[in-house]
């Protein structure tokens, strides 16, 4: 511990622009972010992937119109 | 299931025998599973009153046969109910009609793929390939736009079927009860769609659909309530029908000239139009029983009509010769003669005598209770067509109206005019044009074909001017015959006949007027108006429509529109209220012979700034905060700086249109164009728009909501679309509609382009492809183009970096709308674009007075000056005189 450096492990999402801050935005929620890297990149745990991943889909999925069928 | 529906359509072939006997002991017949009326179009089916409920019923008919023959796969809550081998045929894989050369379904229309109908055990005729359409069980009709019978097959489907969808290659249509309502009403008689629809379609015709058409053409549009020399007549080729509606006590006390005169036909009072006399001497001896056997030979078409005939001697009717309906009208018959011969009769099959025309059975109404009568047919499910015979009415004082020489009236402009006047006589209906194919020239046409007073309705007081300006352009009105009725403008009517136009808004304003207001308003009631013209009727919810007929009286109605869509169901009582819709134009066609200008749809999407989005993302964001952020996103500024720079240099002419006051200043402020929203006043708007016009400096411009409607600029080519009204489909449509003029540089190509700039990843998108449903309904394609905002140089741009960014976030986090809201909305009430609950009319306003001010004295004195010299007064009366 004497060297300053600390490991943490975790998946790097490289995103286009709003994606990550969609993420940021989750971070308040999941606590998910464990480094925030630039514009496009951002390192968050490993067992919260799976939750942004749902949220992301939903947001997607919200913003989609589908056509009612007559 | 498949019991209940079997009884449901038993039930249905009763009540054409029961007639008005209602269907309340029947009720539980109706009663489907309620998980099937998720499959019914609520937009459709929601007429008040009960034609609508008896429109919904029969819907639920087909729907039921649907969900009993399994034909819509996709829905796997019917499929479980459905016999084994219809679950075996689902679970089939593959879409329907893929299984031989039809490819074209695939590549031209998505939504098919969306539902999957599975159609297998449909068989193929032979020739299928010479035949243009397919008929499905559910009442949906798809037609091949690339066969050689398309124009005919369109021509035919367009009056019988509401088209869905009409893109370039495959077109969908749907029969519904409306559509087939009006189909009746232009003189297309049920064997003649099923015959017609059976000799087109590459299968044979569904026993549901031919059950569906025969029910619903039963009763509509057999009685027509017709207006000559002032008497109003119930008339009706069927004296069956006469017959069941005279059951009705209200209608057999409104009869004129009954019991008296039972054996012998009534004379007409005036001789002018019924040829009893012509007809063969029938009223002289034994009229009654010769000629309502004559006349129920003719509708033999009709059967079970037979066991009531014997009856017939005793009721009386007068007897006419049907109107006859022009050729033009007529051409689906030809199609269904063509072809393989081996029809045995083709002329009885049509419904027509082989020895001439039609004839008509009738019976007279008193006029004061026409309205009675009409509500009572419309109960007993044999709703009343209204014809206006306008050249036997002697009554109403003729206009001098006439098209100028030089007029030009195009192929579908006339087509739809046949539609209305197709046996002589004008027919109330509704004509779809789209914006800038001339649906005030077909107006106008209509107006002097009928030459008796008329009376124009629009929006606002802009559209008013410019009605006047067309009679004035196309026709040799005289300008005394002419006048407008706006809050502005108050003209006197002519007392003979003539032209009023008027606002919706100005008729059915219930408050105090002025008194000149006033005096019109009264001309307005008493006048017997022979022709109302309703333009961009969609605007209208039926409630208003309801208040402007209880005002006015008109023989005729005609109501124009190019969107027949609203997101509200207001609209759906129309087809009630003024009639069904005669005739709907194809967009495409109409692109295509060059009518309209070959626009190009591009949807460029813009991605969010991180900063914006951060903020758009933020808990505790309201939607209206989040709609002001996705507006003003910088990468949407810098895509529509790059198109508009690209446009200037091309010399176009654009555009920009912004629903959000706060966010089109912004883009007007720092691009420097002039803009126009609810607050700019008159003449700097019209000073603006005339500018646009001439000047080939200013090429851009801005408009708020304000000009969606109602601005006619041909000389635009160019739309690009910041923000929008939510998923109004009528918006896009009528914004597209600025730019359709045909223009001149005509070269094949795309001469006129319309932008929407849509911000990614924001409810703009859903908003964005709701909005543009319409649109690609009627066959335009959206271009998506993702790469704009970065394809431009930053550093031209001016908001090149971060920092002018974030000032703009400031800006806009901290906007205060709420008063540029007002104007716009005060703006839009004064215009009447949108006619709804939230006019703000008749509110009241306080103020602090004295009252002296309230009775002049409090400015200026009243004061008498007199020019002349002052009269020589006798000295005597000297103190009579007041020193001045």
């Amino acid at each position: 511990m004497s060297t300053g450096y600390r490991s943490s492990k975790g998946v790097l999402i490289t995103c286009d622009v709003p994606t990550k801050q969609f993420i940021m935005s989750l971070d308040a929620r999941l606590a998910c972010v464990v480094s925030d890297l630039d514009a496009t990149h951002v390192f968050v745990k490993k067992d919260s992937v799976k939750e942004i991943q749902r949220e992301l889909e939903q947001l997607h999925e919200k913003n989609v119109y589908v056509r009612p069928r007559t | 299931m498949i019991g209940r529906c079997h009884d449901f359509r038993f039930c249905v072939f009763h009540g054409r025998h029961r007639g008005g006997g209602g269907f309340d002991e029947d009720e539980d017949a109706y009663l489907v599973p309620s998980d099937w009326e998720d499959d019914d179009d609520d937009e459709d089916w929601n007429a008040g009153g009960t034609s609508g409920r008896r429109a919904r019923d029969l819907q639920k008919n087909l729907t039921a046969s649907r969900g009993a023959k399994g034909a819509a796969a996709s829905s796997s809550g019917k499929g479980k109910t459905a016999s084994k081998q219809q679950q075996k045929q689902q679970q089939r894989a593959g879409a329907a009609n893929t299984d031989d050369d039809d490819d074209d379904d695939e590549d031209g229309n998505d939504s098919m793929l969306m539902n999957l109908k599975d159609c297998r055990d449909m068989q193929l005729k032979p020739q299928h390939t010479d035949r243009p359409i397919w008929v499905l069980p559910d009442g949906h009709i798809y037609l091949e736009a690339s066969s050689p019978y398309y124009h005919q097959a369109y021509d035919f489907l367009v009056a019988i079927a509401e088209p869905v969808s009409r893109p370039e290659f495959v077109h969908e249509y749907k029969l519904t009860p409306y559509s087939l309502y009006a189909a009746v009403a232009v003189s297309i008689d049920t064997d003649s769609i099923v015959k017609v629809l059976n000799r087109l379609s590459k299968t044979p015709v569904p026993d549901s659909v031919e059950t569906f058409i025969r029910a619903c053409t039963v009763s509509y549009g057999k009685a027509k309530l017709v207006l000559k020399h002032n008497k109003h007549y119930i008339e009706s080729p069927f004296p069956e029908v006469l017959r069941e509606l005279l059951k009705n006590p209200t209608v057999s006390q409104a009869r004129l000239g009954e019991e008296e005169e039972e054996e012998v036909a009534p004379p007409p009072k005036t001789g002018g139009t019924n040829k009893t006399a012509a007809a063969g001497g029938a009223a002289a001896s034994g009229a009654g029983s010769a000629a309502t056997a004559a006349a129920a030979a003719a509708g033999g078409a009709r059967g079970g009509g037979g066991g009531a005939r014997g009856g017939a001697a005793g009721d009386g009717f007068t007897l006419t010769d049907a109107p006859q309906e022009m050729d033009v009208n007529l051409e689906y018959k030809e199609l269904a003669r063509e072809g393989d011969g081996d029809d045995a009769d083709p002329d009885v099959m049509m419904g027509t005598q082989p020895g001439g025309a039609l004839k008509n059975v009738a019976f007279r109404v008193k006029n004061s209770e026409v309205e009675h009568v009409k509500k009572a047919a419309n109960d007993m499910e044999y709703p009343l067509m209204e014809e206006y015979d306008f050249r036997n009415d002697t009554l109403n004082p003729p206009l001098k109206i006439d098209l100028k020489a030089n007029t030009r009236i195009r192929a579908y402009q006339e087509k739809s005019l046949s539609k209305m006047f197709g046996n002589g006589r004008a027919r109330s209906g509704i004509i779809v044009l789209p914006c800038g194919a001339g649906k005030t020239l077909t107006g106008v046409t209509a107006a002097s074909t009928i030459k008796k007073s008329c009376l124009v309705l629009c929006t606002s007081g802009v559209s008013v001017l410019q009605w006047k300006y067309q009679f004035q352009l196309w026709t040799d009105i005289a300008e005394k015959d002419i006048s407008c009725f706006t809050s502005d403008i108050k003209e006197a009517i002519n007392e003979e006949a003539g032209v009023l136009i008027t606002t919706y808004s100005m008729i059915s304003f219930a408050g105090q007027r002025s008194e000149i207001a006033k005096k019109i308003i009264d001309t307005i009631t008493k006048r017997e108006w022979g022709f109302m013209l309703l333009d961009e009727v969609h605007v209208v919810p039926a409630r208003m429509f309801r208040k402007v007929l209880s005002v006015c009286n008109a023989h005729c109605k005609l109501g124009l529109t190019a969107t027949l869509v609203r997101e509200d169901d207001l609209i759906s009582d129309l087809n009630f209220l003024i009639g069904p819709k005669l005739y709907e134009a194809n967009w495409m066609d109409l692109t295509q012979s060059g009518y309209l200008a070959n626009v190009q749809c591009v949807e460029a999407w813009c991605p969010m700034t991180a900063e914006f989005y951060s903020e758009y993302l933020k808990p505790g964001v309201t939607a209206r905060q989040k709609q002001l952020l996705y507006i003003m996103n910088p990468n949407k500024f810098r895509t529509c700086e790059y198109l508009v720079r690209t446009h200037m240099e091309r010399n176009d002419k654009v555009i920009i249109f912004g629903d959000n006051v706060f966010s089109l200043k912004k883009f007007a402020t720092i691009l420097q164009i002039p803009f126009i929203y609810g607050a700019t006043p008159e003449s700097e708007r019209s000073r603006i728009l005339g500018t646009f016009r001439v000047n080939p400096l200013v090429n851009c411009i801005g408009l708020s909501k304000v000009g969606d409607t109602s601005i006619d600029i041909p000389e635009a080519n160019v739309i690009i679309q910041i923000s929008s009204h939510f998923g109004s489909r009528r918006q896009e449509a009528q914004r597209l509609g600025r730019i359709l003029r045909p223009k001149s540089n005509v070269d094949g190509g795309f001469n006129a382009f319309f932008y929407t700039l849509v911000s990614t990843d924001t409810s703009e998108m859903y908003y964005s492809s709701k909005r543009q449903q319409y649109l690609v309904d009627q066959g335009y394609t959206f271009k998506v183009v993702t790469d704009l905002a970065n394809a431009s140089d930053r550093s031209q741009s001016k908001l090149p970096d971060r920092k002018s960014e974030l000032r703009v976030l400031q800006e806009t986090l901290m906007a205060k709308t709420d008063q540029e809201e007002k104007d716009e909305k005060k703006m839009l009430d004064r215009d009447m674009d949108d006619i709804g609950e939230g006019s703000a009319r008749g509110t009241v306003m306080r103020r602090k007075g004295n009252l002296g001010a309230l009775s002049g004295a409090d400015g200026s004195r009243y004061m008498e000056y007199d020019s002349r010299p002052p009269p020589k007064k006798h000295p005597l009366f000297k103190s009579r005189y007041v020193k001045m």
